[in-house]
């Protein structure tokens, strides 16, 4: 029960953070984390895509589900923990 | 914002702002979200307080084809399509066609990303121009890294650069301007227009002169190197290249009438371009979806849909021609004439093109102006003026007379038209949407007319009451003009009566509905008739008193009246003219009510078994907009029962009165058609109007005929047959034309 609570509050902790998505077919997904469930499903809002080799090419799409299986990488945007303040 | 935990400590409630100052990086949870996660149980969800599954249907699944753009294979490898690649002539004026094609289809509020977008060529230059719009059009070209401008010689590559891509920005040019004129509307996006760009801007910065100006010089170069080309193809490219240059000018220029030129201009064009289709050569691979995995799209990815040329020539003919006919408004002839033509522009087929109808609301109403030169408060008073007849207070100058009641007065009456301004602008513009929302907007605008009629009875007892008007003896006691109240009331009668109407037309009505329509049609147009005969009293009685004759002579006592006002002469002759129009709907709506109270009596039409509605549920559900209307007042559903009971008449009875119904309908019709244009205030739309009457007379003849075939038929084979009754829209849209036709087979 405690590691369940804990595990919510982890991912809770994640919400409507910047998140990056790396997918199964190499695009990558920039958006705001604002759902996920028990098979790594994630609802991302306001995505942009690009491709990892343009990423000067992304576009706009919007509210966005990557099924986790899709999934290879997932990225939450933090401060850098060793920078110096 | 959760508690936070031993890894967050250093982000949990820390703002955005301070973010910004120290270095950012990507922490890669991959691990942690599946030991989180594997923590959940089925179906639950970790999601903000704010996000709901309902806010989730619109989202995109990634990697599932159907909704995901960026699976869709682009335009890259070995069989990639080079856009850069020179090509035939007959190749360029296929792909002429084909883009003109694909922006007609645009047109047809089709989405930019099923049409003009799916280009290659398209994507090529609005791909570079979107990156830095400001930077012009002049680096943008088909040419490749690195390879200098041809020389202006007869050859592929000069082809493609002084003639292919002129067309291509010009093009999109026109697509801007266009986009330009249908936002300035008020039509319904994906119904009428479809006006996104995907990110994309269609070179919105770029000079119009300066792809004018490239135009030109791509008819010079084809004038100048038909050693290249043969003459056949040079006059091909040469009419589309022209076509493109005067349908350019006349989506661009501001002048009106510099438009309706270049619209006449483009229409020759039009007809040269079509008569060389056949020497086009199409490249159907230089069009592909694979330019939606590049568009800023929130959408699923969709079908190209590019109509074919042929029908995107008659499109654009249809176009052209239409536009000119909105010149004709351009001379103000009364505000009347106008309403009519814009009734009239309404229900012309097809239906006009979602640019033409933008359009024809930009030029009705320019910057508060109506057609740019009338102020919105005199163009009421004409309307007034035309229906109601002289009133010396209905006006927007001061008052001669300064005293303070006629001051007050005069205020009044300003107030009123401040506050109709805007219902009497919607009531025109109103006519440019599609039928269906027609028929919605005329509802919200009848509850707008019912409270102005509230507010405009106020105003006019306090008028009459200020400048101590005398009441008019009538049969019926003493009655007043009431002049705005009754112009109002006679707009949202004639809204009521359209709202049902256009019931009909959208076939909204279940057939056992039709005689409650046409019966409640009937009661409307009822009142209406005794509302025109009581305007036409008022404005035939004397304005002044009677004046004794000078000569003191014992022979000639009798005082001579003034004659009319021209204006009142005028508005007479219109009421009665409407008067006239509103008994012939009235028999031809009681001919049909009494046809279709038969038709029921026999068995021909029955309300479903299976209905679980009581009847009079069914009633004030279908009469919903005119439930909270306060005049004329609704009539409950037990009165409709009673008024209507046929149940002591048999349908041979019914019909034989049908019959003379519709015989008195046609003469009411026909001579309310030859009444002159100028009585009618047809002026702006005669051809229409003719023809619309001439489609309703047939329409009441045929249903006269279908009544007595019915009446003729034996009882016995109506009800053993299993037959219903079809509507048809054969003549008029209004006034379907019934027949017998069988049960729609079960599939």
């Amino acid at each position: 029960m405690a590691t369940e609570e804990a595990a919510v509050q982890k991912l809770q902790s994640w919400l409507n953070k910047k998140t990056r998505v790396h997918a199964s077919d190499g695009r990558i997904f920039d958006g705001k984390f604002v759902c996920v469930d028990r098979d790594q499903n994630v609802i991302l809002a306001d995505t942009d895509e690009y491709r990892i080799e343009k990423p000067e090419e992304k576009r706009f799409m919007g509210l966005v589900v990557v099924p986790g299986k899709h999934i290879t990488k997932f990225e939450i945007q933090q401060l850098d923990p060793d920078a110096k303040a | 914002m959760a508690m936070p935990t031993a890894a967050n400590d250093v982000t949990a409630g820390v703002s955005q702002i301070s973010l910004g100052r120290a270095p950012l990086i990507w922490h890669d949870a991959t691990t942690e979200l599946l030991q989180a996660t594997s923590e959940l149980k089925l179906g639950q969800l970790v999601k903000d307080d704010s996000f709901s599954l309902y806010d989730s249907i619109g989202a995109l699944e990634i990697m599932d084809a159907k909704m995901d753009s960026g699976l869709i294979p682009p335009n890259e490898g070995p069989d990639a399509f080079d856009v850069c690649k020179p090509m035939l002539p007959e190749e360029v004026v296929g792909l002429m066609d084909q883009l003109l094609a694909a922006e007609m289809s645009w047109h047809t509020a089709t989405s930019l990303s099923q049409t003009v977008f799916t280009s290659l060529h398209v994507e090529h230059i609005l791909s570079q121009y979107s990156k830095n719009p400001h930077a012009g059009i002049s680096h943008i070209t088909y040419l490749r890294d690195g390879e200098a401008a041809p020389e202006s010689s007869g050859s592929p590559e000069a082809l493609m650069h002084y003639v292919f891509r002129p067309y291509v920005l010009a093009l999109i040019k026109c697509v801007d301007y266009a986009r330009e004129r249908m936002l300035q509307g008020q039509l319904y996006e994906d119904e009428d227009v479809s006006t996104m760009t995907f990110g994309w801007s269609p070179l919105e910065y770029a000079q119009c002169e300066e792809v004018l100006t490239l135009l030109d010089a791509a008819n010079k170069w084809l004038e100048e190197h038909n050693e290249y080309l043969t003459d056949k193809i040079a006059q091909a490219l040469q009419s589309r290249i022209a076509l493109r240059w005067a349908f350019l000018v006349a989506l661009s220029t501001p002048s009106i009438a510099e438009s309706i030129t270049a619209f006449q201009i483009c229409l020759e064009h039009v007809e040269d371009a079509s008569k060389t289709r056949f020497l086009a050569k199409e490249v159907p691979k230089a069009f592909s979806m694979s330019v939606q995995r590049t568009l800023a799209s929130q959408i699923p990815p969709r079908q190209m849909m590019i109509r074919s040329v042929d029908d995107a020539y008659a499109y654009l003919e249809r176009v052209c021609s239409d536009m000119r006919g909105l010149m004709v408004i351009s001379e103000y002839v009364s505000g009347t004439d106008l309403f009519n033509y814009f009734q009239a522009f309404a229900v012309r087929r097809p239906v006009a093109s979602g640019y033409v109808r933008a359009s024809l609301q930009v030029f009705f109403l320019q910057e508060l102006r109506v057609l740019g030169k009338i102020t919105l408060q005199q163009f009421m008073v004409d309307l007034i003026t035309e229906f109601a007849g002289v009133h010396h207070h209905v006006s927007v100058n001061a008052p001669e007379d300064a005293s303070e009641q006629a001051v007050r007065a005069h205020q009044l009456v300003q107030d009123f038209l401040q506050k109709a301004a805007i219902p009497t602008v919607d009531l025109f513009r109103v006519f440019c949407h599609n039928r269906a929302r027609l028929r919605r907007n005329m509802i919200k605008m009848l509850y707008e007319f019912d409270a102005l009629q509230v507010e405009a009875e106020a105003i006019d007892a306090e008028i009459l009451t200020l400048l101590n008007q005398q009441p008019l003896q009538t049969e019926r006691g003493p009655s007043h003009p009431y002049p705005l109240s009754s112009w109002v009331y006679h707009n949202k009668l004639q809204l009521m009566e359209t709202i049902i109407l256009l019931g009909f037309e959208l076939e909204l009505y279940q057939p056992y509905e039709w005689s409650l329509m046409y019966w409640y049609l009937d009661y409307i147009l009822d009142v209406h008739r005794h509302h025109l005969e009581r305007t036409t009293v008022h404005i035939s009685a004397p304005k002044t008193a009677p004046k004794l004759s000078s000569k003191k002579s014992k022979k000639n006592k009798k005082p001579t009246l003034p004659p009319m006002h021209p204006s009142d002469a005028s508005a007479l002759a219109f009421v009665e003219s409407l008067h006239l129009q509103t008994v012939g709907y009235g028999h031809l709506s009681r001919g049909c009510f009494r046809l279709t109270a038969a038709l029921t009596k026999l068995g021909l039409i029955s309300r479903p078994e299976r209905s679980k509605l009581a009847e009079s549920t069914w009633y004030n559900l279908r009469l919903k907009p005119f439930l909270r209307i306060g005049a004329p007042e609704f009539v409950p559903f037990n009165d409709f029962k009673s008024v209507t009971n046929v149940d002591r008449v048999d349908a041979t009875a019914l019909l034989e009165v049908t019959q003379d119904y519709f015989a008195q309908a046609k003469k009411s019709i026909e001579l309310f058609t030859k009444l002159p244009i100028d009585v009618k205030r047809t002026s702006l739309c005669e051809t229409l109007h003719k023809a619309s009457c001439s489609d309703l007379l047939r329409s009441c003849v045929a249903n006269s005929v279908f009544s007595q075939v019915v009446r003729k038929m034996p009882t016995s084979t109506i009800a053993a047959s299993g037959k219903v009754i079809k509507a048809e829209a054969k003549y008029h849209a209004w006034f379907q034309t019934l027949s017998i036709g069988d049960k729609a087979k079960k599939v």
